[in-house]
């Protein structure tokens, strides 16, 4: 998969092969549909929608807004609960992250994505997506 | 298609029943079907068996125990829809005429993964960041509070109701009610969830006996009609989704509604999927039970009482009952036929002759739930 994972010194990173750190920020890679125009997060070889395997890679983010959170007081020990979950809608497409801290924010609450550590395991730190307040929306 | 009846249901009491595999409880619940209905082995032309954790061949491990082998039988695997999937093969068998009579199950052991949450499919970009069900369904929980001004008081109030329900259900995990001040007490599981807004893990098996009408003429038990069973999958997207409106609910209702020739006001009792207080307000909404956002109002005022303009969840639903995933959805259908033959004793909803059964299933990413069942059944038997 990706090369993080043989990378223990660098961790291993959920869902890295689709972000782009761009030193002071970061971008996810969606895919658009040049046939119907849907856009994917993850992105995807195939249309999901229509099977078209035209499709183009587009930047997304960091801003975006929350749409829910929540803070998971029992779950898998790797995350070290409680730790905050909330879907942000950005650029078109509903991406999962992380929000530092222990509370959920509002509905609405502009944020900005990057790269944090979630969690950890036997192999070392767990990283992936990670939304700070501040969002430029 | 032909009119295809439930004549016999058997469930073997939901709860801890660590010392017995899925195959024992599924044993369990088929052996009282058959001896209840006094159907033989060589009558039942087919089997299907609900099943997300029993493993391989469940169905088969189960059914020829009873003497049905040889016979085509199914493991369907649907997440939490595993057996109202079960329910409907087998309803396509009979209504289709390959079949006179089908036996269909569910049956789940969940004490073999000992507490804390489920664990949902590998391979899922949200479970690897951390995604469990609780928090799937607080985030809608948190949205739709904010969205539709309802209070935490009022999502409390669908657990009030429905463990009152559950007080008097032998086949309950919980037989006990509770009041508001519990619930509030009660830990946090995901704000703005307690664990008593979620439903318990438990163990548990459900089998029910369809047949044509004339097999059913045949038989001791009384019957009732299947007006309409339906299965639908989620719809798949990675855009913005309305978490507040379960769309595989409202699409898989809308179909059998349309199927049994009926209207939601037409609905006498209703056992639906509130897996969490929230479940139970976004799909009496999306089965048109409620107007939308006015769900929560249904609850607190009581019109969703056993005695209420419409009963949900009068058995005491997921809350009370507990989810054995598999055998959830085949439950939630002995519980409707119980009530429209009226054999419920102190859960009877009165004058019921309508009954609907819901269950969604699955946490993946990328659509509300994996599958839906709908179940529409009429106390007109064969």
């Amino acid at each position: 998969m990706s090369h993080q994972e043989v990378s223990p010194a660098t961790g291993r990173m959920v869902g890295g092969e689709w972000l782009a750190d761009n030193g002071s920020s970061v971008s996810i890679t969606t895919s658009k549909c040049r046939n119907c125009a849907r856009v994917w997060f993850p992105p995807r070889a195939v249309c999901a929608g229509c099977a078209s395997a035209d499709l183009d890679a587009v930047p997304a983010g960091p801003d975006g807004v929350v749409y829910a959170s929540t803070v998971v007081r029992i779950g898998p020990g790797q995350f070290a609960p409680p730790y905050v979950l909330a879907y942000l809608d950005i650029a078109g497409v509903r991406v999962l992250a992380h929000i530092p801290g222990q509370q959920g924010p509002q509905p609405g609450t502009p944020i900005r994505l990057g790269i944090g550590e979630i969690g950890a395991d036997n192999n070392g730190p767990i990283r992936s997506y990670v939304a700070i307040a501040g969002g430029a929306s | 298609m032909r009119g295809v009846f439930v004549a016999g249901a058997a469930v073997e009491p939901f709860g801890k029943h660590p010392e017995l595999n899925a195959a024992d409880l599924g044993f369990r619940a088929v052996a009282a079907l058959l001896q209840q209905t006094s159907v033989t082995p060589d009558s039942v032309e087919v089997g299907f068996g609900g099943t997300s954790f029993g493993g391989s061949l469940l169905a088969q491990r189960v059914l020829q125990q009873v003497g049905i082998s040889g016979v085509p039988v199914f493991t369907i695997e649907n997440a939490c829809a595993s057996g109202a999937s079960a329910v409907h093969l087998a309803w396509q068998a009979i209504a289709s005429g390959t079949a006179e009579c089908a036996i269909a199950f569910g049956a789940e052991n969940l004490s073999a993964f000992g507490g804390g949450t489920l664990p949902l499919t590998t391979n899922d970009i949200e479970i690897a960041q951390g995604m469990v069900m609780p928090a799937a369904y607080a985030m809608r929980a948190q949205r739709y509070l904010h969205d539709f001004g309802a209070s935490i008081d009022d999502l409390s109030q669908v657990s009030v109701k429905n463990r009152r329900n559950g007080a008097d259900n032998p086949r309950a995990h919980f037989q006990s009610a509770i009041d508001l001040d519990a619930v509030a007490a009660s830990r946090m599981v995901a704000d703005p969830l307690r664990l008593l807004h979620c439903c318990p893990n438990s163990d548990g098996a459900a089998a029910v006996l369809l047949c044509s009408a004339a097999f059913a003429r045949n038989l001791p038990t009384p019957s009732v009609r299947i007006a309409a069973s339906v299965v639908r999958s989620g719809a798949f997207h990675t855009s913005f989704r309305d978490m507040t409106w379960p769309d595989i609910t409202a699409r898989t209702a809308e179909i059998a509604y349309r199927a049994a020739g009926l209207e939601p006001a037409d609905v006498d009792l209703v056992e639906l999927h509130d897996a969490f207080a929230i479940a139970e307000i976004l799909h009496a909404e999306a089965l048109g039970l409620a107007d939308r956002g006015k769900g929560y109002r249904a609850v607190v005022d009581g019109e969703f009482d056993r005695d209420g303009r419409v009963a949900v969840s009068p058995s005491g639903g997921l809350l009370s009952r507990g989810h054995p995933v598999g055998a959830t959805g085949t439950t939630q259908i002995c519980e409707a036929y119980w009530q429209l033959t009226g054999q419920v004793g102190a859960l009877q909803v009165p004058g019921a002759s309508v009954a609907l059964t819901h269950v969604t299933g699955g946490g993946i990413y990328g659509v509300d739930n994996g599958a839906c069942a709908v179940h529409l059944l009429t106390a007109d038997g064969a």
